[in-house]
């Protein structure tokens, strides 16, 4: 330990109290003072309890085991109440995840920033006033004046996690903790609020334990790395060290995870498209009232797309940019205004029940698109029940074959979602929509709710069988990474309007479109080396 | 959306009192009645015009204030339901009130030491006392305190406007029955919406600035949990305003849930007519205003 | 995996000794709950009579007995009435939803009007004051709540991705309301359904207390209260003992209920 030394961990081990369960299995690392430290890992790797430890508010199911975490050389599990209140805030700082909910909603954001302030300062009133309209312009809130009497609930996600950084900014902590700070919000903002953390922190030296599922966001911004595996730490460095030559087996894992670009394909782009929308318009209708109609909100202004035999289409964009809805439209699940869809060549509505025949839908998440009173077996057979030409045993042949087919075996045939994990259930999804052998998948953020690892290899299960049947698939997603590594083209929208759209290479190595350009720039460009690490090479916005 | 209900209660309230056996014109006569008696006091009550006429007249009249008089006495309907109703609303309001004073910090409390020895003390409390039917516990308060103990008086109604003292000590044992059994209700709702605040982001993050236990349950849970505790106070409020009928029987106190069970006995149908479209409406309006002061508590609902 | 709760248990003992009384009650009773006696009127509890007599000697316990039939069969009606007509009338008012919708809610909304029993008085002035008349009343007055719950977990179940799932599919829409959208209410409806017995229980009582339910000589445990109550001075238990019945039996519901809501709640699932 070096005195530049602000926290310590020495083998923390934490358990759930009632089950004996161990969820942190003895983990030490030190952060220096002015530091960005990374923690890194997967759902249930135990790293978000690990850092609620660092100021004691574990969850009182939780119990610590063992170990020794001090800062500045006092041990914070030994503290009292009193003198944990005195670190929690001014000494350490915490950002959470959820925009959405770390803000009191029945507070104004002015209470709830000076509340801080009152209890760790001792600074007047006036000057309260004056150090808040301060941070809340330094954090890009064009109004603070009005900020001030404001509301949660009136501002967007990415502004709400301004307000956090400002919040806790604010007290000029040693050590802020953010844990998946940016995780809820989309990728373009992600940029732009990691940015704004780093620099804050690095103009008032304070220390940042950055924690996240996203390995290349942290490996961005962090000079050193843990990498956490189901409550233990099993490799920590570096960070160059630690990419350029992972040493466990599960960093490598998440390593060789990370999507990468595929060969580009040749497809035979002359014939007519299997999939044709034109000229697409879809409006909301706005909140009817009994004296006044609200203005319907335009969603999509005249969106066209084709989609060929056997081609994969990326349609990209941020929350807002009508991509789900122009999904949800083909599908036939939105009622389009305007326009028409066709569907090899004739008018989709002509032909409804061919068109359900041959275009499913993969939905986002898999927690909420499989009915939990049904079994697996269940489910994927339901699928089945409108093929005609099929009777019962064959279409319970054909569901076993399919479930097969997505890696699960006959033992799951039986049991029910809950008991299945996430990437399960997504197989299972991905299963019922690919046994009726459609011509067209619909996939709206099909891996978005993933961990890397399994993201990566439902990804791949993906591929192959759109190799095997060559169905033609629109392929929604916010993560360019992952279009990076699926789509044959690209379609990028932005409110309810396509900007930008071109084979994938061509976007992703000359992009048109300065929104395109800022999307890329929150994802990395990967060089794996033979020792099963990688380079990261940033796409800076004026590179592009 | 308080105005077509208004309109659909009064419909419904008319079509019941319709849908009554028997004839009121024959009953308002009594036994004894000639068939020309009957049709011409039909006539007098406008039942030989059809449903939608008699609707359209009997809501005129309503909303004119006149609602008919009562077929036993004769008294003017209105005035009989108002004052009936002071008497219980007095009763009621000063009884919702004791109740949430008591309940919700009780309940607020439970929620933050959950599965303590206080937790389950208080919502094993509450379970039992909201399971106690109000008219027993009424029956067996008056049994203790009235006749065994002598305390309070047992019988009869001292209105407070008459005799302040006197009017108080008529109230104490239906005011103590209403909350023993409401805090019950209360104290469990306070705490089930107080723990379901306290699972959320923020207050971890009110905790992790270094605010002590009682700013985050008072200032940050306390204020956020209290909107559905609200409205389940506007609801009682309102359920009472019409529901104490059992309590008044068992303290003799002429309230309306009173007049209503006589004019039942009775068929008065005016009465019941009355006394139904009055609660029907204060409940409506109750309501309302419970909606309409919402947002003090959860800015994010706006009133319209 | 699951275990029982506490109040689980407490509240299944408690119903079921509610439920096994009443069975009992239909084949024996320590003495005819009907008859008469002049010899042994308003006898205190005893060897003989082990919870006292009432004013006309009548024996309380087989009375009480045969008190658990009516509120268990009232009770049961009652919420098979509502439950029924309540989970039809929501789940398609929640599924067509625009102006079906808008009607059928209004008129929901304007019966919820009513407050607390108030409208079964109501209603109990048009079938008249019997067993039946209460079972329709009280049902009818039940029947919004339900169809408001169900309603409302129909308008969440709509905008779950498996019902969005069954459509792309191509399945009808009432084979999603009966296949996915009903299967998936029926834990609501089981924790309401679960209170509204316990509702009518307690109204029965109230409205047989009112004089307004079961006329005497039919025991209830509201009528006998009524009944003993000009007499309690000089016979506490006939205002005891019909009163801890409504009680205990309240309170075996309203445990089993919070049991139940522990259990089918969603949002308790997964926490253990």
């Amino acid at each position: 330990m070096t005195d530049n030394t602000l926290l310590s961990v020495r083998g923390l081990s934490l358990e759930v109290a009632h089950t004996g369960l161990e969820v942190v299995k003895g983990i030490s690392f030190d952060i220096a003072a002015g530091e960005i430290f990374g923690i890194v890992g997967e759902s249930g790797s135990g790293k978000t309890l690990a850092t609620r430890a660092l100021i004691s508010l574990l969850p009182p199911a939780i119990k610590v085991t063992g170990g020794a975490v001090s800062y500045k050389g006092q041990d914070v599990l030994k503290m009292k109440d009193r003198d944990l209140r005195r670190l929690r805030g001014a000494e350490v700082g915490v950002v959470f995840q959820e925009p959405m909910t770390s803000l009191n909603p029945s507070m104004t954001i002015g209470r709830q920033l000076e509340e801080g302030l009152i209890l760790h300062t001792k600074f007047s009133p006036e000057e309260r006033r004056a150090r808040i309209l301060d941070m809340l312009k330094r954090v890009g809130i064009r109004e603070p004046e009005g900020a001030l009497a404001a509301y949660p609930h009136e501002f967007s996600g990415g502004m709400r996690q301004r307000i956090m950084l400002a919040s806790v900014m604010l007290l000029k902590p040693a050590l802020l903790i953010a844990d998946e700070p940016t995780t809820a919000l989309d990728a373009v903002i992600q940029r732009d609020v990691m940015e704004l953390m780093v620099e804050l922190t690095r103009a008032e030296g304070t220390a940042v334990l950055l924690i996240s599922h996203d390995l290349p966001m942290v490996a961005r911004y962090t000079s050193r790395i843990v990498v956490m595996e189901k409550g233990a730490i099993v490799e920590q460095g570096r960070t160059e060290d630690l990419l350029d030559a992972p040493q466990h087996p599960y960093t490598k894992k998440l390593l060789s995870s990370l999507p990468f670009r595929g060969e580009a394909r040749a497809l035979d782009m002359s014939k007519q498209p299997m999939v044709s929308a034109q000229n697409i318009v879809v409006d909301y209708a706005g909140r009817k009232s009994l004296l006044k109609k609200a203005k319907p909100k335009r969603a999509l202004h005249g969106v066209s797309i084709d989609i060929h035999e056997g081609e994969v289409v990326a349609l990209v964009g941020g929350s807002g940019s009508g991509k789900t809805t122009l999904g949800r439209t083909i599908a036939g699940l939105v009622k389009e205004n305007e326009g028409q869809i066709r569907f090899q060549g004739r008018a989709r509505d002509e032909d409804w029940q061919d068109y359900r025949m041959n275009c499913q839908m993969v939905f986002q998440d898999p927690y909420s698109s499989l009915d939990p009173r049904m079994t697996i077996l269940a489910l994927v057979e339901e699928a089945l029940r409108l093929v005609p030409d099929l009777d019962g045993a064959a279409k319970r042949k054909r569901a076993l074959e399919t479930l097969e087919e997505v890696g699960l075996n006959a033992d799951y045939a039986s049991r029910y979602p809950h008991e299945l994990s996430g990437g399960q259930r997504q197989r299972v999804a991905i299963a019922r929509a690919i046994a009726r052998r459609p011509r067209f998948l619909i996939a709206d953020e099909p891996v978005s709710a993933l961990d890397v690892t399994v993201r990566a290899q439902v990804l791949d299960l993906f591929s192959d069988l759109q190799k095997r049947y060559g169905f033609s698939c629109l392929f929604i997603s916010h993560d360019l990474g992952v279009v990076e590594q699926v789509a044959d083209r690209v379609v990028v929208m932005q409110d309810g309007r396509i900007i930008e759209e071109g084979d994938r290479d061509a976007i992703f190595d000359n992009p048109q479109q300065d929104y395109t350009r800022r999307l890329l720039s929150a994802i990395p460009a990967l060089d794996q080396n033979e020792r099963g690490g990688v380079t990261l090479k940033w796409r800076l916005e004026k590179d592009i | 959306m308080a105005l077509p209900t208004i309109v659909l209660v009064s419909i419904t309230v008319f079509a019941l009192i319709r849908f009554i056996p028997g004839d009121p014109a024959a009953l308002m006569l009594g036994d004894m009645a000639q068939p020309e008696q009957i049709t011409a006091m039909r006539t007098e009550l406008g039942l030989d015009k059809s449903m939608p006429q008699q609707f359209v007249i009997w809501a005129g009249n309503v909303l004119q204030g006149d609602f008919g008089r009562s077929i036993v006495n004769d008294e003017e309907v209105l005035p009989l339901v108002v004052s009936r109703f002071m008497v219980s609303a007095e009763i009621v309001v000063i009884a919702v009130l004791l109740a949430s004073l008591i309940a919700v910090p009780a309940g607020v409390i439970a929620a933050w030491r959950q599965n303590s020895a206080t937790d389950l003390a208080l919502v094993g409390t509450a379970t039992v006392l909201l399971s106690i039917p109000t008219f027993w516990l009424g029956l067996l308060l008056l049994l203790l305190f009235g006749l065994k103990l002598g305390w309070l008086p047992v019988l009869g109604y001292v209105s407070i406007g008459d005799n302040v003292v006197g009017g108080l000590l008529y109230l104490v044992l239906p005011v103590m029955t209403l909350v023993i059994h409401e805090a019950g209700v209360l104290i469990r709702m306070a705490r089930a919406s107080t723990l379901e605040v306290l699972r959320l982001d923020y207050i971890t993050h009110a905790r992790a600035k270094g605010l002590s236990e009682s700013a985050v349950l008072w200032r940050h849970a306390f204020k956020n949990a209290f909107g559905p505790t609200w409205t389940m106070i506007g609801l009682i409020l309102g359920n009472l305003l019409g529901g104490i009928a059992v309590i008044e029987t068992v303290f003799t106190i002429p309230g309306l849930g009173r007049l209503m069970v006589d004019s039942i006995f009775a068929r008065d149908y005016p009465v019941i007519q009355g006394c139904l479209l009055f609660v029907a409406l204060s409940y409506v309006l109750v309501n309302l205003l419970v909606d309409l002061l919402y947002p003090l508590f959860d800015p994010r609902v706006v009133a319209e | 995996m699951k275990k029982i709760s506490l109040n689980g248990l407490i509240g299944g003992i408690l119903i079921a000794v509610l439920l096994a009384s009443a069975a009992l009650g239909l084949v024996w009773t320590p003495f005819d709950p009907m008859k008469l006696s002049f010899t042994a009127r308003l006898a205190a509890p005893s060897a003989l009579h082990l919870l006292g007599t009432d004013e006309f000697g009548r024996d309380v316990l087989s009375r009480l007995m045969v008190g658990a039939q009516a509120s268990v069969w009232i009770g049961f009606l009652t919420v098979s009435f509502a439950t029924i007509f309540g989970t039809l009338i929501g789940l398609v008012s929640g599924y067509a939803r625009g102006w079906i919708d808008g009607v059928i809610m209004a008129i929901n909304n304007a019966l919820l009007a009513f407050p607390g029993i108030l409208l079964a008085l109501g209603l109990l002035a048009v079938f008249g004051a019997n067993q039946y008349g209460i079972i329709f009343a009280l049902g009818i007055a039940y029947t919004p709540s339900m169809a408001r719950v169900v309603r409302g977990a129909v308008l969440s179940l709509r905008e779950r991705e498996f019902i969005e799932a069954s459509r792309v599919m191509g399945n009808g829409e009432l084979f999603t309301l009966f296949r996915h959208v009903l299967p998936n209410c029926l834990a609501p409806i089981t924790v309401l359904a679960t209170s509204m017995f316990g509702w009518a229980i307690l109204s029965e009582s109230a409205l047989s207390f009112l004089g307004l339910g079961v006329p005497p000589p039919a025991p209830t445990w509201g009528n006998m209260l009524a009944a003993g109550r000009p007499f309690i001075q000089q016979a506490v238990w006939l205002g005891l003992f019909p009163g801890i019945c409504i009680a205990l039996t309240l309170l075996g519901i309203n445990l089993l209920g919070d049991a139940l809501r522990d259990r089918l709640d969603p949002r308790m699932r997964g926490l253990k």
